[in-house]
Protein backbone atom coordinates (compact mmCIF):
# COMPACT_ATOMS: atom_id res chain seq x y z
CA UNK A 1 0.00 0.00 0.00
CA UNK A 2 1.69 3.35 -1.26
CA UNK A 3 1.95 5.92 1.50
CA UNK A 4 -0.42 8.38 1.71
CA UNK A 5 1.99 11.17 1.00
CA UNK A 6 2.78 9.70 -1.91
CA UNK A 7 -0.89 9.96 -2.94
CA UNK A 8 -1.21 13.21 -1.93
CA UNK A 9 2.43 14.44 -4.12
CA UNK A 10 1.20 12.65 -7.08
CA UNK A 11 -2.13 14.15 -6.91
CA UNK A 12 -0.78 17.80 -6.52
CA UNK A 13 2.27 17.15 -9.07
CA UNK A 14 -0.64 16.26 -11.51
CA UNK A 15 -1.93 19.47 -11.20
CA UNK A 16 0.75 21.67 -11.61
CA UNK A 17 2.28 19.50 -14.80
CA UNK A 18 -1.07 20.56 -16.01
CA UNK A 19 -0.87 24.57 -15.71
CA UNK A 20 -0.73 25.80 -18.71
CA UNK A 21 2.52 27.26 -20.05
CA UNK A 22 4.54 25.93 -17.26
CA UNK A 23 8.08 26.16 -17.61
CA UNK A 24 10.80 23.28 -16.40
CA UNK A 25 10.14 21.71 -13.18
CA UNK A 26 12.91 20.50 -10.67
CA UNK A 27 11.00 17.79 -9.47
CA UNK A 28 12.00 16.88 -5.99
CA UNK A 29 15.22 14.95 -4.95
CA UNK A 30 15.72 14.69 -8.80
CA UNK A 31 19.03 16.11 -10.69
CA UNK A 32 18.28 19.53 -12.44
CA UNK A 33 20.18 22.27 -13.65
CA UNK A 34 19.19 25.40 -14.23
CA UNK A 35 19.50 26.92 -17.71
CA UNK A 36 20.37 30.57 -17.21
CA UNK A 37 17.99 32.62 -19.61
CA UNK A 38 15.11 30.54 -18.59
CA UNK A 39 12.42 30.09 -16.15
CA UNK A 40 11.94 26.88 -13.98
CA UNK A 41 9.83 25.85 -10.80
CA UNK A 42 10.46 23.98 -7.86
CA UNK A 43 7.58 22.26 -5.95
CA UNK A 44 8.09 20.80 -2.65
CA UNK A 45 5.97 18.47 -0.43
CA UNK A 46 6.12 19.86 2.97
CA UNK A 47 3.51 18.14 5.23
CA UNK A 48 2.25 19.96 8.55
CA UNK A 49 -0.09 18.35 10.35
CA UNK A 50 -1.29 14.37 10.83
CA UNK A 51 -3.50 14.37 13.62
CA UNK A 52 -6.74 11.62 14.17
CA UNK A 53 -9.79 13.76 13.19
CA UNK A 54 -11.77 12.46 16.00
CA UNK A 55 -11.40 10.82 19.14
CA UNK A 56 -12.00 7.32 19.58
CA UNK A 57 -10.79 3.89 18.00
CA UNK A 58 -9.35 3.65 14.38
CA UNK A 59 -10.00 7.62 13.91
CA UNK A 60 -10.05 9.16 10.68
CA UNK A 61 -6.81 10.75 10.49
CA UNK A 62 -6.42 14.40 9.32
CA UNK A 63 -3.34 15.68 7.07
CA UNK A 64 -2.47 19.23 6.51
CA UNK A 65 0.53 20.68 4.59
CA UNK A 66 1.71 22.87 2.29
CA UNK A 67 3.12 22.00 -1.66
CA UNK A 68 5.66 25.08 -1.79
CA UNK A 69 6.14 25.81 -5.58
CA UNK A 70 9.96 28.11 -5.94
CA UNK A 71 9.01 30.04 -9.65
CA UNK A 72 12.41 31.18 -11.10
CA UNK A 73 12.33 33.24 -14.33
CA UNK A 74 15.60 35.16 -15.59
CA UNK A 75 17.15 37.69 -13.57
CA UNK A 76 17.01 41.31 -14.86
CA UNK A 77 13.96 41.50 -16.61
CA UNK A 78 11.48 43.34 -14.45
CA UNK A 79 8.98 41.36 -11.63
CA UNK A 80 6.27 40.98 -14.07
CA UNK A 81 7.65 37.57 -15.93
CA UNK A 82 7.58 35.94 -11.76
CA UNK A 83 4.18 37.93 -11.33
CA UNK A 84 2.62 35.67 -14.31
CA UNK A 85 4.67 32.12 -13.46
CA UNK A 86 3.54 32.58 -9.71
CA UNK A 87 -0.34 34.09 -10.71
CA UNK A 88 -0.92 30.97 -12.83
CA UNK A 89 0.07 28.61 -10.61
CA UNK A 90 -1.93 30.50 -7.93
CA UNK A 91 -4.78 30.36 -10.10
CA UNK A 92 -4.68 26.58 -10.63
CA UNK A 93 -4.71 25.74 -7.02
CA UNK A 94 -7.62 28.47 -6.04
CA UNK A 95 -8.61 28.04 -2.66
CA UNK A 96 -11.29 25.47 -2.02
CA UNK A 97 -10.15 23.78 -5.60
CA UNK A 98 -10.61 19.82 -5.26
CA UNK A 99 -7.51 18.20 -6.80
CA UNK A 100 -8.50 14.46 -7.70
CA UNK A 101 -5.80 11.87 -8.69
CA UNK A 102 -6.97 7.94 -8.76
CA UNK A 103 -9.03 7.82 -5.69
CA UNK A 104 -7.20 10.67 -4.15
CA UNK A 105 -8.73 14.06 -3.46
CA UNK A 106 -6.92 16.57 -1.83
CA UNK A 107 -8.26 20.00 -1.13
CA UNK A 108 -6.69 23.45 -1.10
CA UNK A 109 -7.07 25.90 1.78
CA UNK A 110 -5.44 28.63 0.17
CA UNK A 111 -2.67 29.78 -2.57
CA UNK A 112 -0.15 32.66 -1.75
CA UNK A 113 2.68 33.74 -2.51
CA UNK A 114 5.63 35.64 -0.96
CA UNK A 115 7.97 38.90 -1.63
CA UNK A 116 10.47 37.97 -4.57
CA UNK A 117 13.80 37.42 -4.02
CA UNK A 118 17.40 36.76 -6.37
CA UNK A 119 18.53 33.62 -6.08
CA UNK A 120 21.98 33.17 -8.23
CA UNK A 121 20.91 34.26 -11.63
CA UNK A 122 17.25 33.96 -11.43
CA UNK A 123 14.32 35.85 -9.67
CA UNK A 124 12.45 33.66 -7.24
CA UNK A 125 9.50 34.11 -6.03
CA UNK A 126 7.79 31.58 -3.16
CA UNK A 127 3.99 30.34 -3.65
CA UNK A 128 2.42 28.31 -0.71
CA UNK A 129 -0.27 26.01 -1.40
CA UNK A 130 -2.07 24.83 1.97
CA UNK A 131 -3.81 21.58 1.70
CA UNK A 132 -5.50 19.13 3.65
CA UNK A 133 -7.26 15.22 3.45
CA UNK A 134 -8.89 13.12 5.46
CA UNK A 135 -8.00 9.44 5.58
CA UNK B 1 -38.69 56.00 24.00
CA UNK B 2 -35.44 56.66 24.74
CA UNK B 3 -33.50 54.47 27.05
CA UNK B 4 -31.24 55.32 29.20
CA UNK B 5 -28.19 52.90 29.44
CA UNK B 6 -25.59 53.00 32.55
CA UNK B 7 -22.17 53.18 31.41
CA UNK B 8 -20.54 52.26 34.72
CA UNK B 9 -20.20 49.23 36.53
CA UNK B 10 -18.80 49.14 39.91
CA UNK B 11 -17.98 52.60 40.22
CA UNK B 12 -15.68 52.14 36.96
CA UNK B 13 -16.57 53.94 33.52
CA UNK B 14 -17.30 50.89 30.73
CA UNK B 15 -13.73 51.44 28.83
CA UNK B 16 -11.82 50.70 32.00
CA UNK B 17 -14.08 48.00 32.81
CA UNK B 18 -13.60 46.50 29.18
CA UNK B 19 -9.73 46.68 29.39
CA UNK B 20 -9.24 45.13 32.83
CA UNK B 21 -11.45 42.25 31.49
CA UNK B 22 -9.10 42.32 28.63
CA UNK B 23 -5.85 42.45 30.74
CA UNK B 24 -7.34 39.36 33.16
CA UNK B 25 -9.23 36.87 30.78
CA UNK B 26 -7.94 37.70 26.94
CA UNK B 27 -4.32 38.95 27.46
CA UNK B 28 -3.08 35.71 29.07
CA UNK B 29 -4.99 33.23 26.96
CA UNK B 30 -3.52 35.15 23.82
CA UNK B 31 -0.02 35.38 25.12
CA UNK B 32 -0.27 31.40 25.38
CA UNK B 33 -1.43 30.95 21.73
CA UNK B 34 1.52 33.27 21.04
CA UNK B 35 4.16 31.30 23.05
CA UNK B 36 2.58 27.91 21.41
CA UNK B 37 3.59 30.00 17.73
CA UNK B 38 7.19 30.34 19.59
CA UNK B 39 7.67 27.00 20.84
CA UNK B 40 6.44 25.34 17.10
CA UNK B 41 8.85 27.63 15.19
CA UNK B 42 11.87 26.98 17.60
CA UNK B 43 10.90 23.44 17.66
CA UNK B 44 10.84 22.97 13.70
CA UNK B 45 13.92 25.34 13.23
CA UNK B 46 16.98 23.80 12.33
CA UNK B 47 19.66 23.74 14.76
CA UNK B 48 23.39 24.31 13.52
CA UNK B 49 25.41 26.73 15.70
CA UNK B 50 22.33 27.84 17.25
CA UNK B 51 22.50 31.55 15.77
CA UNK B 52 19.05 31.18 13.77
CA UNK B 53 16.79 29.91 16.11
CA UNK B 54 18.11 32.42 19.21
CA UNK B 55 17.24 35.00 16.54
CA UNK B 56 13.27 34.94 17.17
CA UNK B 57 11.44 37.52 19.03
CA UNK B 58 8.20 38.73 19.49
CA UNK B 59 8.07 42.57 18.94
CA UNK B 60 4.68 44.70 19.11
CA UNK B 61 3.67 45.18 15.36
CA UNK B 62 5.54 48.30 13.72
CA UNK B 63 8.67 47.91 16.05
CA UNK B 64 11.71 47.33 14.27
CA UNK B 65 13.47 45.95 16.54
CA UNK B 66 14.19 42.16 17.50
CA UNK B 67 17.52 39.83 18.55
CA UNK B 68 19.94 38.93 16.32
CA UNK B 69 22.83 36.59 16.39
CA UNK B 70 25.53 36.01 14.02
CA UNK B 71 27.41 32.35 13.83
CA UNK B 72 29.78 31.35 11.27
CA UNK B 73 29.56 27.56 9.59
CA UNK B 74 31.86 26.44 11.72
CA UNK B 75 30.08 26.70 14.94
CA UNK B 76 28.82 23.34 15.56
CA UNK B 77 26.65 23.52 18.50
CA UNK B 78 24.13 20.52 17.49
CA UNK B 79 24.85 18.10 20.42
CA UNK B 80 23.21 20.91 22.72
CA UNK B 81 20.38 21.10 20.52
CA UNK B 82 17.87 21.09 23.14
CA UNK B 83 19.29 23.50 25.33
CA UNK B 84 19.65 26.41 22.59
CA UNK B 85 15.92 25.43 21.64
CA UNK B 86 14.78 25.85 25.78
CA UNK B 87 16.76 29.27 25.38
CA UNK B 88 15.31 30.60 21.87
CA UNK B 89 11.86 29.95 23.69
CA UNK B 90 12.27 31.25 27.14
CA UNK B 91 13.46 34.35 25.20
CA UNK B 92 9.99 34.55 23.09
CA UNK B 93 8.35 34.00 26.59
CA UNK B 94 10.78 36.70 28.18
CA UNK B 95 9.45 39.24 25.09
CA UNK B 96 5.62 38.34 25.50
CA UNK B 97 6.03 38.81 29.13
CA UNK B 98 6.72 42.47 27.98
CA UNK B 99 4.54 43.38 26.00
CA UNK B 100 1.25 45.07 26.62
CA UNK B 101 -1.47 43.74 24.51
CA UNK B 102 -3.80 45.86 25.21
CA UNK B 103 -1.21 48.74 24.38
CA UNK B 104 -0.28 47.91 20.85
CA UNK B 105 -1.80 46.79 17.51
CA UNK B 106 -0.42 43.45 17.30
CA UNK B 107 2.30 41.25 17.80
CA UNK B 108 5.01 40.10 15.13
CA UNK B 109 7.35 36.58 15.11
CA UNK B 110 10.41 37.66 13.76
CA UNK B 111 13.91 36.09 12.97
CA UNK B 112 16.30 38.52 12.17
CA UNK B 113 19.69 36.23 11.96
CA UNK B 114 21.64 37.40 8.78
CA UNK B 115 20.68 33.87 7.19
CA UNK B 116 16.81 33.71 7.98
CA UNK B 117 15.89 33.94 4.23
CA UNK B 118 18.15 31.26 3.09
CA UNK B 119 16.78 29.36 6.33
CA UNK B 120 13.34 30.00 4.75
CA UNK B 121 13.83 29.43 0.71
CA UNK B 122 17.34 28.32 0.43
CA UNK B 123 20.43 27.36 -0.05
CA UNK B 124 21.43 26.25 2.98
CA UNK B 125 24.79 24.50 3.08
CA UNK B 126 22.15 21.24 4.10
CA UNK B 127 19.54 21.78 2.21
CA UNK B 128 19.09 23.72 -1.38
CA UNK B 129 15.64 24.58 -0.87
CA UNK B 130 15.69 25.71 2.39
CA UNK B 131 13.18 24.87 5.52
CA UNK B 132 10.31 27.00 4.76
CA UNK B 133 10.30 27.78 8.93
CA UNK B 134 7.83 30.63 8.54
CA UNK B 135 5.46 28.86 6.45
CA UNK B 136 4.87 26.26 8.20
CA UNK B 137 4.00 28.42 11.11
CA UNK B 138 1.58 30.21 9.29
CA UNK B 139 0.43 26.89 7.85
CA UNK B 140 -0.08 25.68 10.92
CA UNK B 141 -1.85 28.35 13.53
CA UNK B 142 -3.58 30.78 10.38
Amino acid sequence: MASIYDDIRSALEVKLSAVDGLPDVAWENLTFSPTTGESYVKPRLIPTVREPAVRGLNPQIYYQGIFRVDCFVPEGLGPAAGDDLADKIIDAFEATTDVTNGSTTVSIRYAEREQGMQDGAHFMIPVNIGWYIYN
Amino acid sequence: MPVKINAKKGGKSLSASIKTQAEEIAEPQVKQKLAEIGDYATRISPVWSGAYVKSFSFVPFGSGSGRMRTSKLEDDNRAMEDQIVREAQNNLRADLNKIDLTEVNGVVLRNRSPHARAVESGPTPRSPTGYAVFAKVKDRFR
